[in-house]
């Protein structure tokens, strides 16, 4: 059984005027799924979803652990992340559920979908991605 | 309200995911915040029925529409949580100790129950315009 190490930092000075905001979670996961993905899609543009699981999402809930980084350092290339309610099947304008920017990134235990697709705004940008099912 | 920032780091890192190469990857950004909805570190014990996170609809009009940043964790060392989206429609079940952290977008509300019993969630939320 593999194990993978997550930590997350967030932290402002200016976000309230009386507390600062400075924190570390950390997390040991142990995904044992039949699929466990890593690469970077050039996405194909606006009005095209890219999938990125190779199939379908499955075990408990279709549960597994997303990482996604738009790495495009230009102004207005977002891309949408939308889940699919079934493999091989583009989601649907309500499925979107996150937007990346340039630059951002996500984790996030995804659950009750069978794989994820990704639309940019404009442009063609990149997208990293960490895909690891966990049951 | 003066805009802020969200210094936001995050690591991953595995040397027996794969066989043949180790995982190993630190991505950072710097967030601008500036919104109108701006939640500090909160808990709140569930139920097993939805409730809203966010204290306010989210109303941006930028980057995707009704965009936040938003972290959770489940402070519960044997229940689950489970998120969904304004439309009920569930993306996200954290299990005991497990945390999430993304930009949420294209929903007025981030909704959050139990799958049994009455969990403790944390969570924080900002939104951008």
């Amino acid at each position: 059984m593999a194990t993978v190490n997550v930590t997350l930092s967030l932290g402002s000075t200016d976000l309230f005027a009386k507390q600062t905001l400075s924190f570390t979670e950390t997390d040991v996961l142990s995904p044992v799924g039949d699929q466990q993905l890593i690469g970077r899609i050039k996405t194909t543009g606006s009005g095209t979803k890219d999938n990125i699981a190779t199939k379908a999402l499955d075990g408990t809930d279709d549960r597994a652990y997303l990482f996604l980084h738009n790495t495009s350092t230009t102004t207005g290339e977002f891309v949408d992340v939308g889940l699919c309610a079934a493999h091989g099947t583009d989601s649907v304008a309500a499925d979107v559920f996150a937007v990346l920017g340039p630059g951002e990134f996500l984790f996030l235990p995804i659950s009750d979908m069978q794989d994820i697709d990704l639309e940019p705004d404009t442009g063609t940008p990149v997208v990293e991605y960490i895909l690891m099912e966990k049951a | 309200m003066a805009n802020a920032t969200l210094n936001a780091t995050f690591s991953i890192s595995s040397s027996d995911l794969f066989g043949v190469v180790s995982l190993s990857k630190t991505v950072t950004d710097a967030l601008t915040i500036d919104g109108d909805n701006r939640q500090g570190l909160t808990t709140m014990v569930t139920s097993t029925s939805y409730t809203d996170i966010n204290v306010e609809a989210l109303s941006g009009t930028t980057q995707g529409t009704k965009k936040a940043y938003v972290y959770a964790k489940n402070t519960d060392a044997t229940l689950d949580l489970i998120f969904a989206d304004d439309g009920d429609q569930i993306f996200s079940k954290l299990a005991p100790g497990e945390f999430l952290f993304y930009p949420t977008t294209d929903n007025t509300k981030i909704q959050v129950k139990s799958s049994s019993g009455t969990p403790t969630v944390e969570f924080l939320l900002l939104e951008v315009d």
